[in-house]
């Protein structure tokens, strides 16, 4: 690790596209990444690989098969698990037990929030704070204050669409520890991978590799913190 | 496979319901009939009652035809399951023209302009409203929407009588290259058969929004029925192999989707109506704004939009067919309100251009006309009903569609 | 058998697939990704560039001369105070609305040839309303006060009119902007993260890096982000519809013959949708061919929105038909004056002709197989649609207020060489930012194309994206 980082002139566009040693790897499909990597780097990973590991990656060829082993591995009781693929999958929320979010019923407050700020804006403007006739209607023109208080509903609910879901993913996180992996590049573009982490309580490292070898993935990767 | 299966409407279930249905209709229309015929002071409360039922019901019956000629155009798996109710829906076109005879008949008692000879505004309308103009569309109306239902339907009826896929391929592909056109006509013709039937109640008022609002309306009022349809057929056979939660979660979508559209329309009108302030037009809402009619109307503003909106909004509700025709059967019920609401305040001749106010204007016969003309109208309906099987059995589509209906 | 291969070959033909040719998810990556990816620029890329930041030149010539003259360079004058400016503004803002329509409606319904086109067309919605938002911007003349437009505790002491029109549009077009761009940028994270991962250029890195947060792809992630995509759509849905409806309040809640009608906000957005989707095609045709795109923009694609232009035409030719009748209907002396001097009496009938011409005579083509199945057919309609869409507001805005209520404020209409270059100066911005777009991000949504492909189903399970392949299979076994 220490010995990767003192190699990297620009700390921080490392962390912005951690990946990159990899990225050139992508459009090529299959050449072997491991071999590009000094043979220092891959000497420092074997002596550290337990103590700075942060869980396993096996790397599937096609949807149906990540989510075959998924289903496994939650039968097999791990709970600290993640799958990343290239597009959504409705079944693997299924397979990993990933509950529904809560996101709907924020934004549904959202909306509410919105609506009050502008019917309250349009009345504290124009019955409270300045109040002045216009156009011969009242004070309170309620049919006007309608297209503005929707707007807002529309806005705020929407911000929060939006910065829920970012936030609630944890984003933005430029750094991630599977990114380490080369091969990982590959989870935007055409392969699917699975996640037993080590924080899990059923982890250990030999066994969960077996294990994740016996679900008959491409590959099985330790990830390193 | 699915040629041999037996998909015929439960005759027995059906006929039940035609029965109550024509022993109601039956017994209250003699009650109207009677009413208007020995109370001469009553006969434009009669008529104006049955004018009432007869847009509510009649709407339902060529909203069906406006949905079947949908539905044609979009596709979809809901068009399918719901295809066989939107036809019997518009072969009840010949019921509807007979209780459109009353109205017709009784056009000077209905519609003030035929007794404002001298009033400016309706002499500047003059070839628009005249008696004869008046039902010589009223008839050319009904001829056009007989001249689609009779084609879509009989197309229909040969695509089930066939054997080869072929043909029955392409009797589908004929039915929807001829509703592209076929919408055109019906949206005209359903916007000028509103102005000429409620909007002309008041014969100095006018809103170019008129025809979309009915064209809408109508249809979702045809949704909200079907739903009562299907839910009620859907526990027993042939269609609980057929209706899947899926398909009702569709059709439920369309119904918030028209909820919506039934809230923006109404409120386009209102809004640009009360900001420009002008006489000629506010009038209408002026009335409307008085004592009860201000009840009716904030009343349709929640119960009309707000609530189905909030309910409709939930998924698991559109799921489970019961539920969803509950708020259809509550949607409809409230869809006869805002008809009440259109018809009931416009001007009386009885009344001399007097301000028509809720306590004046309504009658018991405003209850018991739709029920009459409902009845009648139901009894042909489900006669219609039985004729045919429950869907398209030759639809080259009817077995994704049923597959569709079974997803989430 | 045989019958079963035929019904097989009509189901292509009814629900004609949305990917031609042979891919994966790796070649659809490569061939998308690697319009932006690709080291030399094309040449061609250049000169379209080039043009487009040539006439962007004329309007920052325009704005300038503007801000130092002040709004009397433009024709707006008594009677006829609002004028081609803002006829340009509803004209772009119209054509945005196809990207929301696209993105948004499309998607709730379920629709999958939205897939191809909905990244550019959310795209071509941004631009157009960035054009847009320049003329109400700018005919104010001290452009810098904008901010007074929004309700801010001011030492002035003063409020925004909330009972006005012109308000509601402020709040409308900004919420539109924001939540457009909210809606294609968490469209875009996924496939810039494809980038991210496929760049070699460093300095690409770092900005596909920062603009990706950091995206990998996580199952929850997914989840939410689907979530938040689908609530997006839920409320882009009555959003843009309120937008144009809103557009159209500004002049229908006035009395002026010819603006004061009910039916505004829904004949507004049907021809917005009209000429969004006539924007879309002119678009898409010549991209698909310059970028080899035909796998993914098929010919099935072109046909949708012919229809979907010929839709909203026809509702748009509704609302003329509704104009015309309750013209005559509402016995006023205004209004059947008003229809008087628009079709044949007054010194602007042609435009109305014209417009009849354009947009209610051209579409009528599109009811024929031949000329919606040609590219080079819905091209030319889509050219004169377009036009059209911009002499309807033309005769909405200038024919109503060129005969006032009295004869003796009566006039003509003459814009200026300023209104015509800033106009024609928009044209090229959208052009330009058009050419960086597709120079720069992913102009068919990656992601979403790879859940089109048959490789994307899980066996054993039935999803929508599946159905497509149901269908044939079901034949085949029957």
């Amino acid at each position: 690790m220490t010995f990767r980082i003192r190699k990297r002139r620009r700390i921080f566009v490392e962390l912005i596209c951690s990946q990159s040693r990899s990225s050139a790897v992508g459009t090529k499909g299959n050449s072997p990444v491991s071999n590009r990597l000094p043979a220092g780097a891959v000497d420092c990973e074997a002596k550290n690989m337990k103590e700075n590991i942060y869980g396993l990656l096996a790397e599937f060829d096609t949807p149906t098969e990540m989510v075959e082993a998924a289903n496994k591995i939650r039968e097999a009781g791990y709970k600290k698990t993640d799958a990343f693929s290239p597009f959504p999958l409705h079944e693997i929320d299924e397979a990993l037990g990933i509950k529904r979010s809560i996101l709907p019923f924020l934004v549904l407050a959202g909306g509410v929030i919105g609506l009050l700020t502008g019917l309250g804006l349009t009345y504290f403007v124009h019955v409270y704070d300045y109040p002045i006739i216009v156009g011969g209607r009242p004070f309170f023109s309620l049919p006007s204050f309608i297209p503005p208080s929707f707007e807002l509903t529309i806005l705020f609910a929407a911000f929060t669409a939006v910065f829920g879901m970012i936030l609630l993913n944890g984003l933005p996180q430029p750094y991630h520890p599977v990114f380490n992996v080369p091969r990982f590049a590959l989870a935007t573009r055409e392969k699917f991978f699975l996640l037993i982490e080590r924080r899990d309580e059923k982890f250990d490292y030999e066994e969960t590799k077996s294990f994740m070898q016996s679900l008959n993935p491409q590959e099985v990767f330790d990830v390193e913190e | 496979m699915i040629r041999n299966t037996n998909f015929d409407a439960p005759a027995e279930q059906i006929n039940r319901w035609r029965t109550l249905a024509l022993g109601i209709g039956g017994i209250l229309s003699i009650v109207i009939l009677i009413v208007a015929l020995l109370f001469p002071e009553q006969r434009e409360q009669a008529l104006r009652s049955w004018l009432l039922g007869f847009i509510f019901w009649g709407g339902i019956g060529i909203g069906g035809l406006g949905v079947l000629i949908l539905q044609y155009l979009t596709g979809g798996a809901w068009g399918i399951v719901i295809r066989r109710v939107a036809e019997a829906a518009s072969r009840t076109l010949p019921i509807i023209f007979v209780l459109f005879l009353p109205v017709m008949f009784g056009i000077t008692y209905i519609y003030e302009w035929t007794h404002l000879p001298n009033d400016p505004i309706v002499q500047l309308k003059q070839p628009y409203l005249s008696v004869q103009w008046w039902i010589i569309r009223a008839v050319l109306y009904f001829i056009l929407w007989g001249v689609m239902a009779y084609l879509l339907n009989r197309w229909s009826a040969a695509q089930d009588q066939t054997n080869d896929a072929d043909t029955a391929l392409k009797l589908t592909n004929d039915a929807s290259k001829f509703s592209g056109p076929t919408m055109v006509f019906y949206v005209l013709v359903v916007s000028f058969a509103a102005i000429d039937w409620v909007m002309t109640l008041d014969p100095h008022w006018y809103s170019t929004i008129w025809g979309l609002l009915f064209a809408a309306g109508w249809a979702l009022s045809f949704f909200c029925f079907a739903v009562a349809i299907l839910a009620a057929l859907s526990d027993k056979a042939p269609m609980n192999r057929i209706l899947g939660s899926r398909h009702f979660h569709d059709i439920g979508k369309l119904m918030l989707a028209l909820v919506m559209v039934w809230a923006y329309f109404n409120f386009s009108q209102f809004l640009i109506i009360w900001s420009g302030n002008l006489p000629e037009e506010t009038k209408w809402y002026l009335t409307r704004w008085e004592g009860t009619w201000k009840v009716i109307g904030i009343l349709l503003i929640f119960f009309h939009f707000a609530f189905p909106f909030l309910v409709l909004l939930n998924r698991d509700l559109k799921r489970k067919a019961k539920w969803l025709a509950i708020m259809a059967i509550f949607i409809l019920v409230l869809r006869l309100v805002d008809m009440y609401y259109l018809i009931g305040p416009s001007p009386r001749i009885g009344m001399n251009g007097q301000e028509v106010d809720f306590i004046n204007s309504f009658s018991w016969m405003d209850i018991v006309a739709p029920f009459a003309v409902g009845g009648i109208w139901l009894w042909w309906f489900f006669g219609e009903l039985l004729k045919r099987p429950l869907v398209p059995i030759n639809d080259p589509y009817l077995e994704g569609a049923i597959e569709h209906g079974k997803g989430h | 058998m045989q019958d079963a291969q035929k019904l097989k070959t009509t189901e292509r033909r009814l629900r004609p697939k949305m990917i031609e040719g042979e891919h994966t998810f790796g070649t659809v990556s490569d061939r998308i990704g690697g319009i932006t990816l690709k080291r030399r620029t094309p040449f061609g890329w250049f000169i379209g560039f080039g043009i487009g930041f040539l006439i962007v030149q004329v309007l920052m010539s325009t704005i300038t001369y503007l801000l130092f003259t002040g709004v009397g360079v433009f024709g707006n004058n008594q009677p006829v105070g609002w004028a081609v400016p803002i006829i340009n503004f509803v004209w772009w803002i119209g054509i945005g609305h196809a990207g929301t329509l696209i993105s948004a409606i499309l998607l709730l319904l379920n629709q999958k040839w939205r897939t191809s086109i909905n990244r550019f067309a959310e795209a071509m919605t941004l631009f157009a309303v960035a054009c847009a938002g320049l003329f109400p911007l700018l005919h104010t003349g001290r452009p810098w006060l904008a901010y007074w437009m929004f309700p801010y505790p001011s030492t002035m002491g003063m409020w925004p009119q909330f009972r006005s029109p012109l308000i509601w549009d402020v709040f409308a077009v900004s919420t539109y902007a924001t939540v457009s761009l909210l809606f294609w940028y968490v469209g875009l994270i996924p496939d810039i993260a494809t980038l991210r991962d496929r760049a070699k250029n460093k300095y690409f890195k770092i900005a596909y890096g920062l603009l990706s947060m950091g995206w990998r792809g996580s199952a929850r992630h997914w989840h939410r982000y689907e979530i938040a995509y689908l609530l997006l759509a839920g409320l882009s849905t009555p959003l843009v519809l309120s937008v144009h409806s809103i557009v159209s309040l500004d002049f229908s809640v006035s009395q002026v013959p010819g603006w004061h009608a009910t039916i505004f906000p829904p004949y507004f957005v049907a021809g917005a949708i009209f000429a969004g989707f006539a924007m879309v095609l002119i678009l898409c045709i010549p991209l698909r061919v310059w970028y080899n795109l035909k796998d993914f923009i098929t010919d099935a694609h072109l046909i949708y929105m012919g229809k979907v232009m010929l839709a909203t035409g026809l509702i748009v030719v509704y609302g003329y038909a509704m104009e015309l009748f309750f013209g005559w209907y509402s016995a006023t002396e205004y209004e059947r004056f008003m229809i008087y001097n628009r079709v044949w009496g007054g010194p602007y009938w042609w435009f109305y002709w014209l417009l009849i011409l354009c947009n209610g005579v051209s579409i009528q083509f599109l009811w024929f197989k031949r000329f919606r199945e040609s590219a080079f057919w819905l091209f030319i309609i889509s050219l004169i649609v377009s036009v059209g869409m911009w002499l309807e507001r033309f005769v909405i805005i200038i024919t109503s207020l060129h005969r006032d209520f009295l004869p003796s404020s009566w006039g003509m209409y003459s814009p200026t060489m300023w209104d015509v270059s800033m106009f024609v100066g928009t044209l090229g911005l959208f052009l330009t930012l058009v050419f960086l777009f597709v120079r720069f991000l992913p102009v068919i949504s990656i992601f979403e194309i790879r859940t089109l492909l048959p490789q994307a189903n899980v066996h054993g399970h039935s999803e929508d994206f599946e159905e497509n392949v149901i269908d044939v299979q079901d034949t085949e076994k029957t």
